[in-house]
């Protein structure tokens, strides 16, 4: 086995050699012209995309070149256990990946931390494996691709995807990443053998695992085909998006109309005796509107949502929010000099979270709000959220007064006070929100002569699927903070449900599947909300689809090669699981080899 | 003869793909020992019956057997019993031929490097030589001494001189023939080169798609072909009524038929047919073997 482990390095040095090079040359050069430590998510995922893509490469080069039939007779025909030899080759290019991606990072890493004032927290030094991981996980997928059978085999690279979606961050997302590897190798390893299209048939779980993606791929298929319906649509000029006016009451006017025309939209049924003063306030006055936030920056997350920096040019200062101290770290903008480092308020505390800047004056975390005092170079707590509520949105201007958002609620805070003073503000008034933070879209607020009018527009996820009751909530807020609800119009989707809820309905076991890996090892996340129940007409649908796939699985497991227990396996399964079990059981298996019928249509020969 | 007497048995063995049979219902029982080869033309299903034996393919029917252990599941132990040479020679073109070479050592645990310096001795290759950098030719060599050096108890050769010149196809049979590898293993050598099969074969095996069409010494089928030459005017007998007709020719205005398993009643025949001088002669391997190959090729069929 050491033998093969040797060959192989020798094999793919060269190339591992120039990727170190090439990979060390673009880290060293951005990192004289920036601070990789402190980029923004995308520049991560596109890093990572490479290192993916890189990996699969290589997966699909080496096997595929094992792969000649002469070639892989020649691989596996010696007296080496089948799992020892793919154990060699993967281990490797596991070993010339960690060359190629890892090391340079380790070494922009440590060049960062000990030539540099740039902060290097404890979560950078994960990077490296992050990379490494990544790549081999495209490897793997790669070499899965090219190993098993090309009818389903390239469904495997479905996995490394969930990287782009999972919802774990930190040492979890690692965990996600360990997970999708340990998975891939289990499936090289079932398909590393001297048949490799052959789908093991005496273990169950072997049967699970390699069916598992091409069910998922099928799935994903199933799901993208459905976009064919909305081009339909486009091209008979009918689709809610391109029409020339967006249909009434539905979701793409409220997600396009402006503030003023969806507080108007919102009050138009209204009977309140001072609608009609409302409908002249809104005319005249301004509407702020306001977006929440879909995602928090979270402690040791290895990427970051956006930079955790800011700079005062007045002080010549630069100041990085480090995960590690939970202070700013502060280096000279100029000079480039470690100085020291700032938290909360005179004591220079600790940031409750990961705090990140917003605007020109605020800066955020999960629970409060702060501002950065370029004349003192302090930093001074401005808002506070209640303890069991997380932010929404941080501090933005309605009218005299400023607006925050938590999950649950609205606060307004007085302007002026804001302004003139640095410390920490009371809230006037607290509206309560009836819905979901996870399907706000909107909020639009205008100021009245004793009060607000606040809009609460709620069709975040009404086109995947996840929020069935779109509507918008119209509250009159009095100068004393007691809020009442003024109207709630329920609004349309715009497109069918059947459409929407397709991901849900062609497979509901499927879509808890992806949901489940989506929130793999994550920490519940208070600005998403779970996917609201199903309309009964969907289940009955999703239904209908179960027991077709049934009936089609017992017509095709009779077409083809089944053990009495695995044949109604998996009719089972595809009853339990819909479409995408029917689609890769017709995939994984081939129809079954018969003589009699080919004797009967080929001439006797001469 | 029990079942381990034989190095590959098949029973009722039939592989299909798509509309195609590549293997047909084929009873094949080689013995042990002795050097058998197998012949037939592309189509045949040697390379389908060599890779089901190894159980890199599943057969549609029936059982396949290689030195007794059903070849569906093979284990490390057995594969180390058996050596294959492919026609491509397949090694690590960025070793060097003592990495290789080191490499089979530690692997097979009947290593004979005497057997391999016998064999790569006919060659002109050196330790620190890249495989990449070989010849086609001293990579079939380097091959077979990896090969036979692992002391297997039956040895593969699929078209091993395949694409070799003159030379090194010379060079390949010697140190084939000078190891004498037949004494200490079974050699199942496939080959369209006639002239190698008969300087090598102590048994002929000819399949035919998919099928056993013969399975005995070369010069035993050598004899059940006879070469008829008769002078009869005009068109001769109907082909469709010539016995075991295996190819007919009219040179020279005489007529010249290739036939099976005749007697002197053929000679009957074709004087009944208005032949008025017949003579017979032998036949070689070469021309036997390519008559019998021949018979069955398919042509199109307004031909």
């Amino acid at each position: 086995m050491i033998d093969l482990f040797k060959s192989e390095l020798l094999r793919f040095r060269l190339w591992a050699a120039v990727a170190f090079a090439v990979n060390l040359a673009v880290l060293s050069f951005l990192s004289r012209m920036m601070d990789l430590a402190q980029q923004p998510i995308f520049i991560y995922q596109l890093f990572g995309m490479v290192y993916v893509v890189a990996g699969a490469l290589l997966g699909l080069y080496q096997m595929g070149t094992y792969r000649k039939p002469n070639q892989w007779l020649s691989l596996l025909h010696r007296p080496l256990h089948r799992l020892k030899i793919a154990g060699a080759l993967s281990g490797a290019n596991a070993v010339l990946l960690l060359v190629a991606t890892a090391l340079p990072i380790l070494l922009v890493c440590a060049y960062q931390d000990t030539m540099t004032a740039r902060v290097v927290d404890t979560r950078h030094w994960l990077l490296p494996v992050a990379a490494w991981w990544l790549a081999v996980s495209g490897y793997l997928a790669g070499a899965y691709a090219m190993v098993a059978d090309r009818r389903y085999s390239f469904a495997a690279f479905l996995l490394p995807n969930l990287f782009m979606y999972a919802e774990a961050s930190g040492v979890a997302m690692l965990g996600v990443q360990l997970v999708v590897i340990v998975f891939l190798a289990v499936l090289l390893a079932i398909a590393f053998k001297p048949d490799p299209s052959s789908v093991p048939s005496r273990n169950p779980l072997a049967v699970l695992a390699v069916a598992l993606p091409v069910q998922v791929g099928a799935y994903f298929l199933l799901w993208l085909l459905g976009f064919a319906a909305e081009l339909g649509w486009n091209v008979a000029g009918t689709h809610p998006l391109n029409a020339p006016e967006p249909p009434k009451g539905g979701y793409v006017q409220a997600q396009r109309a402006k503030g003023k025309d969806l507080l108007l939209l919102g009050i138009q049924d209204s009977r309140d005796p001072e609608a009609a003063l409302w409908r002249e306030q809104i005319a005249l006055s301004d509407v702020y509107t306001t977006q929440p936030l879909r995602n928090l920056p979270v402690r040791n997350s290895l990427t970051n949502i956006s930079p955790l920096e800011f700079a005062d040019g007045d002080n010549n200062l630069m100041l990085v929010f480090s995960h590690d101290s939970e202070r700013f770290v502060t280096r000279g903008l100029r000079d480039q000099r470690r100085i020291g480092a700032m938290g909360v308020g005179a004591e220079q505390a600790a940031f409750p979270a990961p705090t990140i800047p917003h605007g020109a004056m605020y800066l955020y975390n999960a629970h409060a709000v702060y501002q950065y005092d370029s004349e003192q170079q302090r930093m001074f707590e401005r808002a506070r959220l209640p303890p069991g509520e997380v932010m929404a949105s941080p501090l933005e201007p309605a009218g005299d007064n400023i607006l925050m958002f938590s999950d649950r609620a609205a606060y307004f805070f007085p302007g002026r006070e804001a302004m003139s003073s640095l410390d920490l503000l009371k809230p006037l008034m607290r509206v309560p929100m009836s819905g979901q933070v996870g399907n706000l879209s909107r909020v639009d607020v205008v100021e009245l002569l004793d009060g607000y009018l606040v809009s609460y527009t709620y069709t975040w996820g009404v086109w995947s699927g996840e929020l069935q009751q779109p509507f918008q909530q119209v509250l009159r807020v009095d100068g004393d903070g007691h809020s009442r609800e003024v109207t709630r119009r329920a609004l349309s989707m715009d497109l069918p449900s059947m459409y929407t809820t397709r991901n849900v309905w062609l497979s509901p076991v499927i879509r808890e599947l992806c949901l489940g890996a989506q929130d793999l090892f994550a920490a519940s996340d208070p600005l998403r909300m779970k996917p609201q129940p199903m309309p009964a007409s969907i289940l009955w649908l999703a239904g209908a689809c179960c027991l077709l796939s049934l009936l089609g699985a017992v017509w095709l497991t009779g077409k083809q090669a089944h053990s009495t227990s695995g044949r109604w396996g998996w009719v089972l399964l595809c009853g339990v699981i819909g479409l995408p079990a029917l689609a890769s059981l017709w995939l994984l298996y081939p129809m079954r080899e018969r003589l009699d019928d080919l004797r009967l249509a080929q001439p006797a020969a001469a | 003869m029990n079942a381990n007497d034989h190095v590959i048995e098949t029973r009722a063995l039939s592989k299909r793909y798509g509309r195609k049979l590549a293997l047909d219902n084929l009873d094949l029982r080689i013995p042990r020992g002795r050097i058998h080869a197998i012949v037939g033309a592309n189509g045949a299903g040697k390379s389908t019956l060599f890779r089901i034996l190894l159980g890199f393919l599943p057969p549609t029917a029936g059982q396949a057997r290689i030195l007794g252990k059903d070849s569906q599941a093979l284990t490390p132990q057995d594969r180390a019993r058996i050596g294959f040479v492919n026609e491509e020679h397949t090694l690590a073109n960025w070793m060097r031929v003592s990495q290789v070479t080191a490499m089979q050592r530690r692997q097979y645990p009947h290593w004979s490097q005497d057997a391999f310096d016998g064999v790569i001795g006919h060659y002109n290759v050196l330790p620190e030589q890249k495989v990449g950098q070989l010849s086609r030719g001293e990579r079939a060599g380097l091959n077979l001494a990896l090969a036979l050096a692992q002391g297997p108890e039956l040895l593969v050769l699929d078209e091993p001189t395949l694409g070799l010149d003159v030379v090194a196809k010379r060079a390949f049979l010697e140190s084939l023939l000078y190891r004498n590898a037949a004494d200490d293993c079974t050699v199942i050598y496939c080959s369209h080169q006639m002239e190698e099969i008969e300087r090598v074969a102590d048994n002929l095996i000819i399949l035919e798609r998919g099928q056993l069409k013969n399975m005995s010494a070369p010069d035993d089928f050598t004899a059940r072909v006879s070469h008829w030459v008769a002078d009869v005017p005009f068109k001769g007998p109907d082909p469709r009524t010539v016995p075991g007709l295996l190819e007919v020719q009219r040179l020279d205005g005489l007529h010249h038929y290739l036939v099976l398993d005749q007697s002197d009643g053929f000679e009957r025949f074709l004087r009944d047919a208005g032949a008025r001088n017949v003579q017979s002669m032998p036949v070689s391997l070469d021309r036997a073997i390519n008559a019998f190959l021949a018979k069955n090729h398919a042509t199109p069929v307004a031909a």
